[in-house]
């Protein structure tokens, strides 16, 4: 063949290959798929009973984040149901480009570290004393754990519980909503890094030294 | 920096497993001739457990029900917080096209109220088919829910009135409205008042009468007769001897309406007069106190 009228055909053939590429992975992309959108949509078109469907789904695990940034039942109750109020209001705004339980959580996250925020200038975390539950065990002594055992078999128990809470009330509030993210709620690194509009490499470095800390102040406590 | 420090910081990616095999190798190495580094990732994985270990905190059982209350509260949006809504929180209507949109509607709402209802009505293409009344047929009541007494009304030279007497317009009185005629065709029986186009004495109101009398010469002397002791004046007569119909321009106080047309009335010329209940047209500025009435004079057919 001749040289000349080869090398179009070259090209023509890269071109060609590209394109069957493109199709190839046009063919496999699927969007991420989130399994409320369609109570979303009912909720959107002013639904309430679609929008209770969801509360029903999400206010455990909403209230129980809220506990963990402000430590307090009463607290955690009225931010739980700030977070809920300004997801109904902020619904129309939802665009779908993420998961609606990614979406919920970044609003509880803003809400919980505003409100953290907000408790902590007010002195409220230095006057707190025993957390909900414990004002009952006041006048017994504290039951300190054994330190000469394993640390890890020091987790069992309320008194661990108190010192981990105290422990993350203590952190500042950009580690504090990553310990809470990932490590009571369980998001992944990525669902965490859109949420917080972070690079992961941020978030697992906040993650460490958040951890860090808490592990001093378990040290400290339980050695 | 010492390796003791660079083990610390790898903590996080050994006790999730995210190193490589020959990390890991050399960390555990490390850990295990170093106590400290070995008992400070045990304390990291004994927080981390700690952490995700934390038990679960229940909600109050009455947690939807007050969710319940606060969104029905959030759902009965005040005035106030629907304008709110409007100019910073609607996603799809940002301030500027709102605006945008009043002042459209605000524009096509001021230019029909100053269009003229026949000119609307003839843009649109509407029929007008009904046919044109006499004067005569108009000077009947035609409010029976007042009872008022009403008379026979509109024109004349519009033209002229427009160009003398541009405050003429009196849309205050009380009087009614012919339908839609031309001095040519008001006169000349039933037409289709789609081919008619409204005069300026249309949009003048009832500021002009018309007098159906099968003697106009008679009508028009009586109007000069009365009218001294009206204290009104004629302006102008256009009254040619065996015409069909002729103007006469007078000026009269506003007050004096009433009676002359009730001397109208009494002479046969219309059949009922605008009567004391009647609100005068307004005094025309340009002369004094006094309004200018075209008082048209018509023959029957």
């Amino acid at each position: 063949m001749c040289p000349v009228l080869a090398f179009p055909e070259t090209i023509l053939g890269g071109l060609c290959l590209i394109l069957v590429n493109l199709l190839v992975l046009a063919s496999t992309y699927r969007p991420e798929e989130d399994e409320d959108s369609e109570v979303v949509k009912d909720c959107v078109q002013g639904n309430r009973d679609a929008f209770n469907i969801l509360v029903e789904k999400y206010y455990r695990r909403i209230y129980n984040l809220a506990y963990r940034f402000v430590g307090d039942q009463e607290e955690a109750n009225d931010l739980a149901q700030d977070i809920f109020t300004a997801a109904y209001q902020n619904l129309k705004r939802f665009r779908g480009e993420s998961k609606f339980s990614t979406w919920l959580f970044q609003i509880a996250t803003n809400r919980g570290k505003n409100r953290f925020k907000y408790l902590k200038r007010r002195g409220y975390f230095a006057n707190k004393g025993p957390i909900d539950g414990d004002e009952d065990r006041e006048g017994l002594p504290r039951e300190l754990p054994d330190t000469s055992s394993n640390p890890e078999d020091l987790l069992a128990g309320k008194e661990i519980q108190r010192i981990v809470q105290e422990a993350i009330d203590d952190l500042e509030p950009d580690h504090k909503e990553i310990v809470i993210l990932r490590d009571i709620e369980g998001f992944s690194y990525e669902e965490i890094a859109r949420m917080l509009d972070l690079p992961e490499g941020t978030t697992k470095s906040r993650l460490h030294r958040a951890r860090m800390v808490v592990k001093e102040k378990l040290k400290k406590v339980l050695s | 920096m010492s390796e003791c420090d660079q083990i610390s910081g790898m903590f996080l990616e050994l006790h999730e497993g995210n190193v490589d095999s020959e990390t890991r190798s050399r960390c555990y190495d490390h850990m295990n001739e170093c106590r400290c580094c070995r008992e400070e990732f045990q304390w990291y994985s004994t927080a981390v457990k700690a952490l995700a270990g934390l038990e679960r905190v229940s909600p109050p059982r009455d947690f939807m029900v007050q969710l319940d209350r606060r969104l029905d509260a959030v759902s009965s949006r005040s005035w106030l917080d629907f304008l709110k809504y409007l100019t910073v929180t609607a996603p799809r209507m940002p301030l500027p096209a709102g605006v945008a949109a009043l002042l459209c509607i605000v524009l096509i709402g001021y230019s029909l109220y100053r269009q003229p209802p026949a000119e609307i009505a003839h843009q649109a293409g509407t029929l007008i088919s009904t046919p044109v009344a006499t004067a005569k047929e108009a000077a009947k009541p035609t409010s029976p829910a007042t009872g008022r007494a009403t008379i026979a009304a509109v024109s004349g030279d519009g033209a002229l009135a427009t160009a003398s007497y541009p405050s003429l317009s009196n849309p205050s009185t009380n009087l009614p409205r012919l339908p839609l005629t031309t001095p040519e065709s008001g006169f000349s029986g039933a037409k289709s008042a789609q081919n008619l186009m409204p005069t300026v004495a249309d949009r003048l109101g009832a500021d002009n009468l018309t007098v159906v009398s099968a003697r106009p010469e008679e009508a028009q002397e009586l109007l000069k007769r009365i009218l001294p002791g009206l204290h009104g004046t004629v302006v102008r007569e256009d009254l040619q001897p065996n015409a069909r119909e002729g103007l006469v321009r007078i000026i009269i106080p506003p007050d004096a309406y009433g009676s002359l047309t009730r001397a109208l009335v009494d002479h046969g010329d219309i059949e009922s007069g605008a009567g004391a209940g009647v609100d005068p047209p307004k005094p025309v500025q340009e002369q004094g106190n006094g309004i200018l009435l075209y008082v048209r004079f018509v023959r029957p057919q």
